[in-house]
């Protein structure tokens, strides 16, 4: 299922487009994987997956296609304005509501934990190969099952808060479009505030015991001959 | 703790002075995460640039001060298989990590991931992960052995510390002062006004149900839960949760502050209406996520128009006093300390009404003094404001000063349980 998101066969051979941007293939190949998704991993799994994917997508389309605009207006390019450039930023956004699922639901079905187990299991040693497949994936599950549930579990903590405070602005501003639309702002500046510090957090978190882990992965016995 | 413990130990002032101190005898492969984003990236960079394979030859056994997080890998069975392949134990016998595993009480944990460990079950891996290693380690260091260790698990580590004894392993065990201290908290220490004080709310937990393991779990992974006997009661504040290690306390307090998912009725009740509770994690420094001092501020205000660095500055003059005006460690280099990062995060939660502040192990990072007088403070400030206060504690200081206090227990862990439950938590006012 995942092959054609790598090497584009089939999906780009369905070129033609429904608006501009919008390819048959892509748009088949996105609502296909998602079913797909949605049918192997549950309802539970599946809003989390899609939440994930719509918030990085979005940042990067709308950060992208405002960047152009930018440029636009600047006159450094795209002389013939939005219309050289949406339709590609429109291709983008289905493109990555379709890879990033993907690549997230691979994460969940693909037993790396059980790789490490494997490797150590072992009466002749690990290889310096070994070795290194077990750094990365002491790293990847790392981040995966250690990084992002700690980090979630802090934001779930603040989130509490912050959604009973809107709650009580949302009592307070019942009706008013001006009460709502700070609201709206406050939600967003919020938002992005917290994936700032979740990539900063994430980022160190993911690298901290690196060296440590390489020191005693690198002292694990050797192959046997 | 016995005395020849306590005379192999290095006691410090403060939590960065421990953690400078362990960081040199593991050659400086942790960067520190506590002093901000800034230095942990020049420390990250200097240990990058050093060649990692001249550490190699040196053999160390360490448990870091947050066990978990020097363990390298994924599961019990890989953390002691991987030492017991050093130890070149492993292929001698097969059945090598099911007799350590025996020895410290983590037979029904090996597959396991160690996210999902309780405290007191990632100590016993810890121990036995250096236990193993003391049939190839030059030394041991241990970074704050005493503060996670409740009373039951404390042989573990006393029969660590014999094995590296008898074997004449040099040993650094490196605590925080007073961290090893058994003693309830006295009438001296803790300010007598407050141990009049007390404010009334309620505990609810109805069909309680909590998934157990991490909330990104592989789907091919059997999801299990926990659950928790209904449990109803009228305390009064400053109320305090107790219970050995691997009881299921956080569990309890990540529950009632929102910070897992559940199923059921979980409350703090009290007779205004107030906000969530709010939860100040035993690892504040993950629960900073490397925001500096200004941002953890935010832009919270009080009812009374108070900001977070007055409710913080107040609170450490609280602090100083009941520490009877001795002044706290001000900001190192730059960087605020352990101690006032604390004092911010419970400034914050305590700006927003919450129904209630529930501290998870308040003494972790602090010496005994410390955690004592920052307790009393918090006490006083969040009584003030008419706010609960839920201490959650394996240590014996706090009862003096609990007005009621509630134990928290578990049944045996029973794998493939009644409908996928592993265990029953149970609590009970004592």
């Amino acid at each position: 299922m995942a092959v054609p998101s790598f090497a584009g066969y089939p999906v780009t051979l369905f070129e033609a487009e429904i608006l501009d941007g919008i390819a048959y293939g892509w748009t088949i190949y996105f609502l296909v994987i998602n079913f797909v998704i949605l049918i192997i991993t549950g309802k539970n799994f599946f809003p989390s997956v899609l939440t994930i994917a719509v918030l990085i997508a979005m940042p990067v389309v709308f950060v992208g296609a405002a960047i152009s605009y930018l440029i636009f207006l600047l006159g450094l390019g795209y002389p013939a304005g939005p219309a050289a450039y949406s339709a590609h930023y429109v291709s983008l956004c289905i493109t990555m509501l379709t890879v990033i699922p993907l690549a997230l639901s691979l994460v969940a079905i693909i037993p790396f934990q059980d790789f490490e187990q494997s490797m150590l299991n072992t009466t002749s040693g690990v290889s310096k190969i070994e070795k290194w497949a077990l750094m990365f994936l002491r790293v990847f599950n790392h981040i995966v099952f250690f990084v992002i549930p700690t980090i979630v579990e802090t934001m779930r903590e603040e989130a509490q808060y912050k959604k009973w405070v809107d709650s009580s602005v949302e009592a307070s501003s019942a009706g008013l479009l001006k009460g709502k639309l700070n609201l709206l702002v406050r939600r967003f500046t919020a938002l992005i505030k917290d994936m700032t510090q979740v990539g900063v957090e994430g980022i160190c978190a993911s690298i901290q015991y690196i060296p440590l882990w390489a020191v005693e992965i690198s002292q694990l016995p050797g192959r046997s001959k | 703790m016995s005395d020849s413990v306590q005379l192999a130990t290095e006691y410090f002032t403060s939590y960065e002075q421990r953690e400078q101190a362990f960081r040199d005898s593991v050659f400086s492969l942790i960067p520190r995460k506590y002093s901000g984003p800034r230095l942990f990236w020049n420390d990250f960079t200097n240990v990058s640039l050093e060649d990692l394979a001249a550490f190699s030859g040196h053999r160390l056994a360490y448990i870091t001060s947050n066990p978990r997080d020097g363990l390298a890998f994924g599961t019990p069975w890989q953390v002691l298989r991987a030492a017991g392949l050093c130890a070149r134990d492993a292929n001698q016998s097969s059945g090598f990590v099911q007799n350590v595993a025996r020895e410290f009480d983590l037979v029904d944990l090996l597959d396991q991931p160690i996210r999902t460990l309780s405290g007191g079950e990632t100590v016993r891996l810890a121990l036995a992960k250096a236990s193993v290693a003391a049939a190839y380690a030059e030394r041991l260091i241990i970074a704050s052995p005493f503060s996670w260790l409740s009373r039951e698990n404390a042989h573990f580590f006393q029969r660590l510390f014999e094995c590296y004894r008898r074997s004449d392993h040099p040993l650094r065990l490196l605590a925080l002062q007073g961290e090893d201290s058994d003693k309830p908290v006295t009438r001296e220490e803790f300010p007598e006004s407050l141990l009049n004080d007390f404010i009334d709310f309620g505990l609810h937990l109805k069909n309680l149900q909590i998934p157990l393991g991490s909330s990104f779990n592989p789907i091919y992974s059997r999801r299990t839960h926990a659950g928790v006997a209904d449990f109803e009661a009228s305390l009064q504040s400053p109320c305090l949760m107790v219970g050995g290690n691997g009881r299921g306390k956080s569990l309890i307090a990540r529950i009632l502050a929102g910070a897992i998912s559940f199923k059921g009725q979980a409350a703090l009740t009290r007779a205004q209406k107030p906000g969530p509770p709010r939860l100040l994690f035993q690892d504040v420094i993950t629960q900073t996520l490397l925001r500096s001092f200004e941002s953890l501020a935010g832009s919270t205000r009080c009812d009374n128009g108070l900001e977070p660095h007055e409710i913080c500055r107040e609170l450490l003059t609280e602090f100083r006093a009941a520490r009877g005006g001795q002044d706290i460690q001000g900001p190192v280099a730059g960087f605020r300390s352990l101690l006032e990062v604390k004092a911010m995060l419970v400034a914050v939660r305590l700006c927003g009404r919450p129904g209630a502040i529930i501290l998870d192990e308040p003494d972790w990072g602090l010496t005994r003094t410390a955690a004592v007088a920052l307790v009393a403070a918090i006490v006083k400030v969040a009584h003030s404001c008419g706010i609960p206060i839920l201490l959650i504690s394996h240590k014996p200081w706090w009862r003096p000063i609990a007005k009621s206090v509630i134990r928290v227990d578990r049944t045996p862990k029973i794998l493939n349980g009644a409908g996928g439950s592993a265990f029953e938590i149970r609590l009970r006012c004592e």
